[in-house]
């Protein structure tokens, strides 16, 4: 089976500790079944279903197929037939991994600060600033010369306060300026 | 006046308290994802109850002189939060469909399907005649 992060496994876990999850994992045993169903059986409304199928799908416990006018949801065995050992001995080369960590950290960073493509707000810790602002410096083309209004106007996609935006990207080296022209000078990738 | 506050108090007095117990119950029942949606519902009825009680407090110098403006002054402060307040939880609503955050999505038409039972209940008792 694939290695599965720490993370992972108590996401898997978290996943699985709550009743009316385990009673949805329960009915999906039967026979896939679309969400309606499941709500009827389970004296649920529809939405709470879909919130908890979702929860299940992202820990890969269940996935999703179109079946004409439906969605029908059927559970996957292939975690769920894993001894318990199994499963945490799967998580453990990752435990020591220090890119996994920095990805991980940098996920969570990401996760906090910005949602629907907007920055929440500009983070004060330096490391942190830096994340989002190499998350939000991939938005330029490399090699491409942009003049400040141009540069202000994709910034204030992410955040209104594009003046701090461009001026901590020249700070962080991420993009240089000459004449009023700016150019993105690093990329994470 | 009075027998509508009443009436409009107990019924939110109500829901609080069945909250509570879905609440409970819910975490005994170790649905936890749910018990805390409910907290959130439970929320959204404590914040309108406190909205509710500033509302009143402003009608309140009135009411032994003009009851009929009394009423106005309840129902224009105390509606007019229903338009502010859930004013984000529209937005994200919104943008959580065309993001496809089904959480989000979820957890905000609960806030706004609560607000809005209680706001319609609110309306139809203002209707009642005395």
């Amino acid at each position: 089976m694939n290695e599965l992060s720490p993370e992972q496994l108590v996401k898997l876990f978290k996943a699985l500790a709550d009743q009316s999850r385990v009673k949805i994992l329960a009915t999906l045993l039967e026979e896939p079944k679309y969400v309606e169903l499941i709500a009827e059986r389970l004296a649920l409304t529809p939405s709470t279903v879909s919130f908890h199928l979702k929860k299940l799908e992202e820990v890969g416990l269940v996935e999703k197929k179109k079946d004409q006018y439906y969605i029908v949801y059927s559970i996957r065995l292939e975690l769920l037939e894993l001894p318990l050992i199994e499963l945490l001995e799967a998580s453990q080369p990752m435990i020591n991994s220090d890119e996994q960590r920095e990805l991980a950290y940098r996920s969570n960073v990401l996760k906090q600060f910005i949602k629907y493509d907007q920055l929440i707000s500009i983070p004060v810790q330096r490391k942190k600033r830096k994340i989002i602002l190499e998350h939000i410096v991939e938005s330029f083309e490399p090699n491409t010369p942009y003049p400040e209004k141009e540069v202000n106007r994709l910034l204030s996609q992410f955040h209104e306060d594009f003046a701090l935006l461009r001026r901590s990207m020249i700070e962080e080296q991420l993009m240089e300026r000459k004449d009023g022209i700016y150019l993105r000078v690093h990329s994470r990738s | 006046m009075e027998s509508k506050i009443e009436n409009y108090t107990s019924y939110l007095n109500v829901l609080i308290d069945d909250k509570k117990n879905e609440i409970t119950t819910l975490t005994q029942e170790q649905r936890f994802d749910e018990a805390n949606h409910a907290k959130i519902q439970l929320n959204v009825l404590e914040i309108f109850e406190k909205m509710f009680t500033i509302g009143y407090q402003k009608a309140k110098p009135l009411l032994q002189s003009d009851e009929e403006k009394a009423l106005e002054v309840l129902s224009s402060t105390y509606l007019n939060y229903f338009d502010k307040i859930p004013h984000n939880w529209l937005i994200n609503l919104e943008k959580s469909i065309q993001y496809h955050d089904i959480e989000t999505e979820h957890i905000e038409k609960l806030k706004i399907s609560q607000a809005n039972t209680i706001k319609n209940y609110f309306i139809e008792i203002m209707k009642k005649e005395a």
